[in-house]
């Protein structure tokens, strides 16, 4: 049970006050009973149910309730935030209020304070900590994350990038190798300058004569030698870190996107799919910039900063002391502007992607914006948008076109010290001209390193961060799996039954509750209920897309549990409402439910489905392209397609989640004989909507609000003249208001 | 749409603090919620009285403007609206900082201080069209809104345009 730590005056008074009560729940909500920000404590004891307020002063006491006179105890939810009610049958009492952060906390409470109620011990009671809080830095990680992302170890994450290079290590060390070399080569080209300046195109000072000219021909080839190996080196680094950080990025883009294949279906639910597809895409993509562009070139520009800056104090220490005051004023003014900078950036990408999204929303309602008239005040909302864009694109280039020369003037403002500093040293001899323009040279190297060093440690931070969502999909763990003792059942007989079983997408709101039902072999059964009623998450439980909470799925006498997983899928067939086809042929999704399967049964599953038909008369036949998401094909052919496909799995067990759009009589008939020929010699549940399909049932299910409210064949129900009978009639009435109008 | 006579309408708290409504028939409907139909862009107006039927709210009638209730009969529903809904108004904003991939907000809003955290700097931030209200979600679901943008300190707009966009 949740017991958090009491505040010290709460504690004092709970042990003066009920100190032959054991406490048993100790939970803080986050509202005040007035609705305000605050700490209320809520305090279950072996007795009673307590509510109390801690100020500076006292332990105020807001609510007591006996346990026994608790007849009901419901966590309702509001917007924004829950309150406990209490049902004591005279009267109800909202005890306690907290914020949507405790929502899950007070559920639990809930539930806990119903098993005292009927006197179930909560010692050993499984527990889950929904909310979840980092034991860290108490902040709350957000919910689709299991780490904090504040406290989790960069270095760690570091780590583990660089692990998945691991494979690569012989080309990570050539990658050094290249890097070394390259920047040495760099190193050597502004020194060159030095040695021509001072030695080979100086005159003797007495006689005149150029002393080194027989050098200028080696000096020169040196040079070139020095500049081709500091761009082959470059090159070679470029291609080898560019294919060892794609090759990374493509191991880590398949370990999420194969955990992703194996994730249930509730991973699915608590996460949105464009957050999922923006995990798999671009945060890999961030990890891609990070390893091939970013770190070599992070590693490079240490080098280089670390070479350029040996050469800079080697040549002259005083110039390089005055030479850091505006390579400091860089930096400084750098670590200023970027923020600023990608703020503007931020805005500008946000605003095209609006306008973006307006326009692709415009293009596609155009006939419902036409058939309304309100051309006018679409292009009202284009041209606001687009403003929007434009300011946005005006004030980044204005705010560059100011920061962008002041940044040059620091630079520049190095350069003039070099040539003042360095002229007067050459001026005191303390330094030659070679030298000076050597100087000015490295400085102009050692400024690229400083600009790539000053935006690490945002990229770092981004890409770490997009690392860490990464992993946290990948560190994900498997909530459906076979256990450790899951047996294999290659032939399923198909008889299903359900033994108290519990259910909720959220634990603690049961969408079906205490379900109890058998179905035999072979047998076709209706589920039949209004639209919430729990008739889709059934089947759900069926294909162990989701765990029951409590009770058990038993196939052929065995907990779904315990049937190894892929058994169970391969002998599980569905047709579903909205049905889904892939981006290919004909054949392919077909062929989709039986890898590898030879043409002959493809055909025969078409025929079977009455999808033959319509094949052949396509163009292309059997490889027809059917485009994104079958679009290319009519609603009638696309549930044709899906009966072939659910035909040519020859499930043991079928579930048909029925389509409710409507189709033309003709092809209705043929949709009808294709689903007959695919539920026979099989166990079907079908969520059927059709009067035709509920006749075809062996029995029907009747569910309302979770629970079975009828279970009988279709002559029981209708005599019974209860809910099944009055959903027959009202789609009777339905059926010839719609002959009517037809 | 039934609507609902101002003046043969009484609500009234029972003992334990649920609100009753007593309807122009003289009938008494006990623990009855108001919910507002447009809780963002018209609070004061078409505000449907429901009572729980199950896990669904039936609706009594609607009260199509709210100040044509006695001030009596407003606190009442404000009171209830008040209650029902806990989406805090922000009406200064302390400071907004990243921490890692975390943005920090720290607020000041018309139900007490608080902090909370945003998971990106702009996703979960969204601008009502019509309104233009603000509402901002943080990474627990909890929801916080700025009606009055123009209304805000200076220091907080300064603070919400860096990320606002």
């Amino acid at each position: 049970m949740e017991k958090q730590k009491l505040p010290k005056k709460l504690e004092e008074k709970l042990k003066k006050d009920f100190q032959d009560e054991e406490i048993l729940i100790v939970l803080s909500s986050d509202i005040t009973a007035k609705g305000l920000y605050g700490k209320e404590w809520l305090v279950v004891t072996s007795k009673k149910l307590l509510v109390f307020s801690v100020d500076k002063l006292d332990v105020n006491i807001l609510s007591v309730i006996e346990l026994d006179s608790i007849k009901k105890i419901e966590s309702v939810n509001l917007v924004g935030s829950g309150v406990l009610e209490i049902d004591t049958g005279e009267h109800i009492y909202r005890v306690i209020s907290y914020s949507d952060a405790k929502n899950a906390d007070f559920c639990q409470a809930v539930d806990d304070i119903k098993d005292l109620l009927s006197g179930k011990s909560l010692i050993g009671k499984d527990r889950t900590k929904h909310r979840k809080i980092c034991k860290t830095c108490s902040r709350p990680i957000p919910q689709d994350m299991n780490k904090c992302p504040r406290c989790t170890e960069r270095r760690k994450t570091l780590f583990r990038i660089l692990n998945f290079s691991r494979p690569y290590k012989k080309l990570l060390l050539f990658v050094f190798l290249t890097m070394i070399l390259g920047t040495g080569f760099g190193l050597a080209t502004p020194y060159m300058s030095k040695l021509f300046i001072d030695f080979i195109l100086k005159p003797d000072s007495i006689t005149g004569i150029y002393v080194y000219a027989k050098w200028l021909p080696l000096a020169a080839l040196v040079l070139l030698v020095a500049y081709a190996g500091q761009l082959f080196f470059e090159g070679i680094r470029e291609r080898l870190s560019g294919s060892m950080g794609f090759r990374t990025v493509y191991d880590v883009r398949a370990a999420i996107y194969k955990r992703l294949q194996e994730l249930s279906l509730s991973f699915f639910d608590k996460h949105q799919t464009g957050a999922i597809l923006t995990r798999v895409n671009q945060d890999t993509g961030e990890l891609q910039r990070f390893l091939v562009d970013f770190l070599p070139l992070t590693m490079e520009s240490i080098f280089m900063l670390i070479g350029v800056g040996t050469f800079l104090f080697i040549l002259s220490w005083q110039l390089t002391i005055f030479i850091f005051i505006p390579i400091v004023a860089t930096v400084l003014f750098l670590k200023k502007i970027f923020p600023n900078i990608r703020t503007y950036f931020h805005r500008f990408f946000q605003r095209r992607a609006k306008l973006s999204a307006l326009v692709n929303d415009s293009i596609s309602g155009m006939r419902v914006i036409k058939v309304f008239g309100q051309e006018s005040v679409e292009m009202e909302k284009f041209a606001e948008r687009s403003g929007d864009y434009r300011d946005a694109g005006v004030e980044l280039t204005r705010k560059w076109s100011i920061y962008h020369p002041i940044l040059h003037f620091f630079i520049w403002c190095g350069v003039v010290i070099v040539w003042f500093g360095g002229g007067k040293l050459v001026f005191l001899g303390k330094m030659s001209v070679g030298s000076v323009v050597a100087y000015s040279g490295y400085l102009m190297m050692f400024y690229r390193p400083v600009f790539m060093l000053t935006r690490m440690a945002q990229m770092i931070t981004n890409s770490l961060a997009a690392a860490e969502r990464v992993f946290d999909v990948i560190d994900t763990e498997l909530e459906i799996k076979d256990e450790p003792d899951a047996v294999n059942m290659p032939h399923i007989k198909g008889k299903i039954e359900f033994k108290d079983v519990t259910f909720g997408y959220n634990k603690f709101k049961p969408v079906i509750k205490d379900f109890r039902a058998t179905i035999y072999s072979n047998e076709m059964i209706g589920l039949v209920g209004k639209s919430g009623a729990g008739k889709s998450t059934i089947i759900n439980l069926i294909c162990r897309l989701y765990d029951v909470n409590k009770g058990g799925i038993l196939i052929d006498g065995i907990d779904i549990r315990k049937i190894k997983y892929s058994d169970l899928k391969s002998q599980i067939g569905v047709v579903i409402q909205e049905t889904f086809l892939f981006n290919g042929t004909i054949f392919n999704n077909i062929a989709y439910a039986k890898p590898d399967t030879a043409k002959e049964e493809v055909i025969e599953a078409a025929i079977a489905a009455n999808a033959h038909e319509f094949i052949i008369n396509k163009p292309d036949g059997y490889d027809t392209e059917v485009g994104e998401r079958g679009n290319r094909l009519s609603v009638g052919e696309k549930q044709r397609i899906s009966i072939a496909r659910a035909i040519l799995r020859n499930p043991r067990i079928l579930i048909l989640d029925e389509a409710t759009s409507s189709v033309d009589t003709q092809t209705e008939g043929k949709i009808q004989e294709a689903l007959l020929n695919l539920t026979k010699g099989r166990t079907t549940i079908a969520i059927a909507h059709r009067l035709s399909t509920l006749r075809s049932c062996n029995r029907l299910l009747v569910i309302e609000d979770g629970k079975i409210a009828e279970f009988g064949t279709h002559e029981e129900l209708t005599a019974k003249k209860g809910i099944f009978y009055n959903l027959v009639m009202m789609q009777k009435r339905l059926s010839k208001v719609k002959a009517v109008d037809g | 749409m039934k609507t609902l006579d101002y003046n043969n309408i009484k609500f009234k708290r029972s003992e334990s603090g649920m609100l009753n409504v007593t309807m122009e028939e003289g009938k008494t409907i006990k623990n009855i919620h108001c919910v507002p139909l447009f809780p963002f862009s018209d609070t004061k107006n078409f505000i449907s009285i429901v009572c729980k039927k199950g896990s669904e709210f039936e609706e009594i009638g609607i009260i199509k403007h709210f100040k044509k209730l006695s001030s009596v009969q407003q606190n009442f529903v404000r009171e209830d609206i008040k209650f029902r809904y806990f989406i805090p108004e922000i009406t200064n904003i302390k400071r907004i900082k990243q921490i890692h991939s975390l943005w920090e907000w720290d607020v000041v809003t018309d139900r007490g201080e608080k902090s909370f955290y945003l998971k990106d700097r702009r996703e979960n931030i969204t601008i009502k069209d019509d309104s233009r209200i603000i509402i901002i979600t943080d990474i627990e679901k909890c929801r916080y809104k700025i009606t009055y943008y123009n209304e805000l300190p200076t220091k907080a707009r300064i603070e919400l345009d860096r990320v606002l966009l």
